[in-house]
């Protein structure tokens, strides 16, 4: 059966995605989870996954097209009613594109469907590695200026096939690394003189797609793809954030509670555990948090979850959201999809994976979109509380403060303890303020017992 | 403690904090100021360095030390001695 792979949401406001390159070509196999592409949002280039085993039949939106939600960016041949792929590709196309391309693309993907898929991407380990190692090669010369210049892979990629020397760049991303925006700014603007505009370079990359692009559509001019490029990427994301908030505050009646908790047998079991650890086995208090918070949730399930007309839907498994603040700015909180059913070791191992990926601008589509509830930790920067905002829909926001040590009275007698305060933040629309106390209660007395996480 | 392991421990510095924290200089820090508040790393940033350093210098330092390692000095100093004693495995 062929059908639409669409522009995925990646949280509420996205409008539209630019496509930057696909990792697939038609003729391939692709498989539920796979990475097939990269699309910047506001958010950043987002890796965006595929949702169920298909074959690639054509690539609609092209690399620097401009794509609304819903719209279609591939078109896949899925197993299903094998025998009807050779008319259903044309019928679905010409719905979608009134297309000549896709058909071309179809052609060209039996004839590639035989031959190994060509390794035009590296698999997500190696190209984390990749990252380190391009950095690495970067400040070998340690003590020259060269050694602070930032880029992004996907703009040194791009800056490569258009020959442009990323030494002379202004970056407008974070920490003043070059983006693909500026790379293309930058072709944009010296091609004006003397070669052509960047975006029909950049369509040589891909002819097949560029063919397909044609007749998107959605596709963008020359002019709007430079207007694109201009945009700052911290403007960019500065502006998500504002019109999540504003629609929080304005839409969600929130009520707040606060619960100051002891750490001390969390920190204490933390350390034991971490003694004989080597560093990258060692634990973090922060997957100890998430556990507790994703193991409340499941009896109380009344936090996790949407409010979309006007009605709570519950989530149907528990991703919490962790907030990250990014270098130089700006705030992303992908999901830690399952955290309830995940080891401490793993949790540990995803939170760490994904604040590098966060701050190195490589997260999936999935874990943009997937949140169910956001927690968030602000205790590295000394602060006792944390009043939270909802992000829309979720209900909830789990804050955790500061772990200090305070005075605390216990069976009539005044100690010291190391103290955190757990805050909640939280629907007034899809839950009340006693169940709320409860949760909190529960997750801090999940902390109590941090060898049963 | 020759030169050759003081080279190596400063280069592995560098390298560690140019993943972690690529926009931090660490010529303009203050050697003997709170290196987790001047290069604003976090808790998961603090492993990830701590990570890298084992990778880079061979050098693991026990939680224990934790607190012996809290300037870009101490950092050094820590690591030098520890490098020299437990050369690249």
């Amino acid at each position: 059966m062929s059908k639409a792979y669409p522009m995925p949401s990646l949280g509420a406001g996205m409008e539209a995605g630019t496509v930057v390159e696909w990792h697939v070509e038609p003729g391939q196999k692709v498989s539920r989870g796979d990475v097939v592409g990269v699309v910047d949002t506001e958010k950043g280039a987002i890796e965006i996954e595929i949702w169920e085993d298909a074959e690639v039949e054509a690539i609609v939106a092209a690399p620097g097209t401009k794509v609304p939600v819903g719209e279609p960016l591939l078109r896949l041949r899925t197993a299903v009613e094998e025998e009807e792929k050779e008319e259903a590709p044309a019928v679905g196309a010409e719905e979608r594109t009134g297309g000549e391309a896709p058909p071309a693309a179809t052609a060209e993907a039996a004839a590639t469907a035989e031959e190994p898929a060509p390794p035009t991407e590296m698999a997500d380990d190696e190209f984390v590695e990749e990252v380190w190692e391009e950095e690495q090669e970067a400040s070998v010369p340690a003590e020259e200026p060269s050694r602070r210049l930032r880029a992004s892979p996907v703009a040194r990629k791009r800056a490569k096939e258009l020959g442009i020397d990323l030494e002379g760049l202004q970056g407008s991303g974070q920490d003043r690394a070059i983006t693909l925006s500026d790379v293309e700014g930058a072709a944009k603007k010296g091609g004006s003189e003397e070669a052509p505009a960047a975006a029909p370079k950049a369509a040589e990359v891909k002819e097949e797609a560029a063919e397909a692009a044609e007749v998107a559509p959605e596709a963008d001019t020359d002019e709007d793809l430079a207007t694109e490029a201009g945009e700052d990427r911290h403007a960019a994301m500065r502006k998500a954030i504002a019109t999540a908030m504003a629609r929080s505050k304005r839409e969600i009646p929130h009520y707040y509670l606060a619960h100051t908790c002891s750490l001390e047998a969390s920190l204490r079991w933390l350390r034991e555990t971490n003694q004989n650890r080597s560093p990258s086995r060692r634990l973090l208090l922060a997957a100890l948090y998430l556990k507790a918070v994703a193991g409340a949730i499941e009896e109380f399930p009344e936090f996790n979850g949407f409010w979309e007309d006007d009605a709570f839907q519950p989530a149907d498994g528990v991703h919490p959201g962790m907030a990250i603040s990014l270098r130089g700015g700006g705030l992303v909180a992908p999901a830690i999809h399952d955290a309830n059913s995940r080891t401490l070791e793993e949790l540990t191992e995803a939170i760490r994976d994904v604040v590098q990926r966060s701050r190195a601008g490589h997260l999936r589509g999935s874990e943009v979109a997937d949140p169910t509830i956001t927690v968030t930790s602000l205790g590295d920067r000394g602060v006792d509380t944390v009043f939270g905002v909802i992000y829309p829909p979720q209900v909830a926001i789990v804050g955790i403060g500061t772990a200090v040590e305070r005075p605390w009275a216990e069976g009539g007698m005044v100690g010291s303890r190391r103290t955190a305060t757990l805050t909640l933040a939280a629907d007034h629309r899809a839950s009340d303020g006693h169940r709320g106390a409860l949760f909190l209660d529960r997750i801090s007395q999940r902390l109590q017992s941090p060898e049963d996480l | 403690m020759n030169e050759s392991d003081q080279t190596r421990v400063r280069a592995g510095i560098r390298e560690a904090f140019r993943h972690i924290a690529p926009e931090v200089d660490l010529e303009s820090i203050d050697p003997a100021a709170n290196i987790r508040e001047e290069a604003d790393l976090d808790s998961v940033d603090a492993i990830n360095l701590i990570v890298l350093l084992d990778k880079k210098l061979g050098v693991e330092i026990p939680e224990s030390d934790y607190d012996q390692i809290t300037t870009l000095q101490d950092m050094t100093r820590y690591l030098e001695a520890h490098a020299s004693r437990d050369p690249e495995s």
